[in-house]
């Protein structure tokens, strides 16, 4: 318990310091954003808009520390802003629709790459030499030797074009709003299956070579050489002695492939037009949104840490080593 | 003749499949083992030790490979056993206590997940009533059973090894191999497992195959000695009679390079030379390059096993 206060405190101030870097960095740029972006708008920019982006930076004429003083407090309060895009939505409000897509999609994708690579690497190094063990890392990393933005582009043109079988683009067909109803929810797993597809064919080979490795080095240790003189099933000689070690170091890959995951899969979600946090990023970029911006690097550093600290959190489960320090 | 022996090993034949072609690491050895009997079994690192060890409960992995010989288990051929009866065989029949307790415990697991795990995949017991036989067991090596939920970190080396062999009692097997078990510990600790493994056999009467490159620990513990040099029995005998008169040259250097605690002072005298290269072993009498007695007829001959002395074998043109 100590030990997960004390890696708290850590993301506590780490999340201070990005906090900091973000107010810093714009005022730090010769000139500054908010002034390029007055002259680029000049005319076409709502006078509100204008205000927004304002109060965004905080460029009032206060003193640093005074601007500084505010943001916190506005960040800390939740309040990022108004979209200069998407004017005049709520900054936390356009995140909040993404983030709830891009967890949906790259989440489900992860988890679902990481739990299935994982079990195909214990199973492959537990049959070693056996056909599951020599076809499936070559195969497997073919594919993902492959340009992400290539495979995906590959299997949206066959797989969704020419075949028909998925659908091109968005999240849910366009001819329905969000409801929980069985045809939105259905249309949401069909667009959903596509692009999850890419993401795991592209990350499972890394997954499973991983944990073969880790396992060739867990079964030559001598606990389970007497797991074996024990006679116990091999089942129990697998999971608990062998794969229980062996997934330590996958699960710290984890937690950076989650904590990645809400930064969007940029290339995903551009190829399939998937309205996630990615997607978002780029629209933000093309649209000089400053604010929108922001708000994104913010809840994408928040990810990293908190998922940082999830993994911390497993790893006291799984290692008992890491207790009591 | 004594009574039919609980462990029966013959002709024991162990390769090692090597890119550069088979290394036989342990050589058509025999010995037999009575019930209630302690046969040490002595040799420098990478004589086979070991290996015998492993082989009598088939835990050998490629490219390891049993090539000739039978393991006998109370006259049940343990080399034709099928991946079910061997599963049975193993931990009920025969339990290993292995070298070094830290390598040999799950890291991950509490202690007394480790001693109730041999009773459940063998006996029909809840995981509740397996708990409280492991408390028992670890009382029996006269640990506290509030350690069952520690993990093996947090003991002691010679509370780990402690731990090691109530895993090995936890079904009463009526036979131990036991590989070095106290190699890892200080002298003191030494001691106080070697006692209470001899307590414990003599409350709970199985036969042991003591493994070690120390004769002077299985000195006054076994019955009987079998002295392994490259993979090929060099001599067995009473434990006694092996003492008193070690007839093989390897043996006598062996007693010769540690001190005797009675007796007059001596000068240590070693053996020189190195073990063999077992990928390119000696012709003839594989001891004869370091044997300081060694003629003619050991470069080109192999000695065979055979009685020089009442229950007294050795390999050696000598006799």
């Amino acid at each position: 318990m100590r030990y997960l206060l004390r890696q708290l405190g850590l993301y506590f101030i780490a999340a201070w310091a990005s906090l900091t870097l973000n107010f810093l960095i714009p005022r730090l740029m010769p000139g500054d954003p908010a002034t390029a972006m007055f002259a680029r708008f000049r005319g076409q920019l709502q006078p509100e808009a204008i205000d927004a982006l304002r109060k965004a930076f905080g460029f009032t004429d206060a003193p640093l520390y005074m601007q500084y003083i505010t943001y916190l407090r506005h960040t800390l309060t939740g309040d990022l802003g108004l979209s200069i895009a998407h004017f005049p939505a709520k900054v936390t409000d356009v995140i909040a629709t993404g983030l709830g897509w891009t967890m949906l999609l790259s989440g489900a994708a992860v988890l679902v790459s990481f739990a299935l690579g994982t079990l195909l690497g214990i199973i492959a190094t537990w049959k070693r030499g056996g056909w599951l063990d020599s076809v499936m890392p070559p195969v497997l990393m073919f594919l993902g030797a492959f340009p992400y933005f290539w495979l995906a582009m590959v299997s949206l043109y066959i797989l969704g074009f020419v075949l028909g079988a998925f659908p091109l683009r968005h999240a849910y067909s366009d001819t329905l709003s969000p409801e929980w109803s069985f045809e939105f929810i259905g249309s949401v797993l069909s667009h959903m299956v596509l692009p999850a597809l890419s993401i795991v064919i592209a990350t499972i080979g890394g997954w499973m070579l991983g944990m073969r490795s880790a396992m060739v080095t867990v079964l030559s240790e001598e606990y389970i050489t007497m797991a074996q003189a024990k006679g116990l099933s091999q089942w129990r000689v697998m999971f608990s002695y062998a794969a229980r070690n062996a997934l330590l170091p996958n699960v710290t890959g984890f937690g950076m492939a989650l904590g990645f995951v809400l930064a969007g899969s940029l290339l995903t979600e551009i190829v399939f037009s998937y309205p996630g946090q990615g997607y978002l990023l780029i629209q933000a970029v093309r649209n000089q949104d400053y604010p929108l911006m922001q708000g994104i690097f913010l809840t994408i550093t928040l990810a990293v840490l908190g998922a940082n600290f999830l993994v911390d959190v497993v790893y006291v489960f799984l290692d008992p080593r890491a207790r009591g320090r | 003749m004594a009574p039919s022996p609980i462990l029966s090993v013959q002709d024991l034949r162990v390769e090692f499949m090597t890119p550069a072609g088979p290394v036989c690491a342990v050589d058509n050895v025999s010995f037999d083992i009575a019930p209630g009997e302690v046969l040490g079994l002595a040799g420098e690192s990478g004589s086979g030790k070991s290996t015998v060890a492993q082989a009598i409960m088939r835990l050998l992995r490629p490219p390891a490979v049993i090539t000739g010989g039978h393991v006998y288990f109370a006259g049940q051929d343990v080399l034709s056993m099928n991946e079910e009866q061997l599963r049975a065989f193993r931990w009920r029949k025969v339990a290993l206590v292995f070298q070094s307790a830290m390598n040999a415990l799950n890291p991950v697991l509490t202690i007394g997940d480790q001693i109730a795990d041999p009773i459940i995949a063998h006996d029909r017991v809840t995981p509740a009533q397996a708990m409280e036989r492991a408390a028992d067991l670890l009382k029996l090596v006269n640990i506290d059973p509030t350690r069952l939920t520690s993990y093996p970190h947090q003991l002691s080396g010679g509370m780990r090894q402690r731990v090691v062999i109530a895993i090995a009692m936890a079904l009463k097997p009526p036979f131990l191999i036991m590989d070095e078990p106290t190699t890892a510990l200080d002298v003191v600790v030494q001691r106080e497992i070697l006692q209470q493994i001899a307590e414990l056999k003599e409350r709970l009467g199985f036969s042991i195959l003591f493994i070690t490159h120390d004769l002077s620990l299985i000195a006054e513990f076994s019955t009987r000695i079998a002295i392994l040099y490259a993979g090929k029995l060099a001599e067995t005998a009473r434990a006694k009679d092996l003492f008193s008169d070690p007839k093989h040259p390897y043996t006598q250097g062996l007693l010769g390079s540690f001190p005797s605690v009675r007796g007059p002072r001596r000068r240590l005298q070693g053996i020189p030379g190195t073990p063999p290269d077992m990928r390119n072993p000696p012709s003839g009498c594989r001891f004869h390059p370091r044997c300081p007695q060694a003629f003619a007829t050991c470069q080109t001959e192999q000695p065979a096993l055979r009685e020089i002395a009442p229950e007294h074998r050795g390999a050696c043109h000598l006799y």
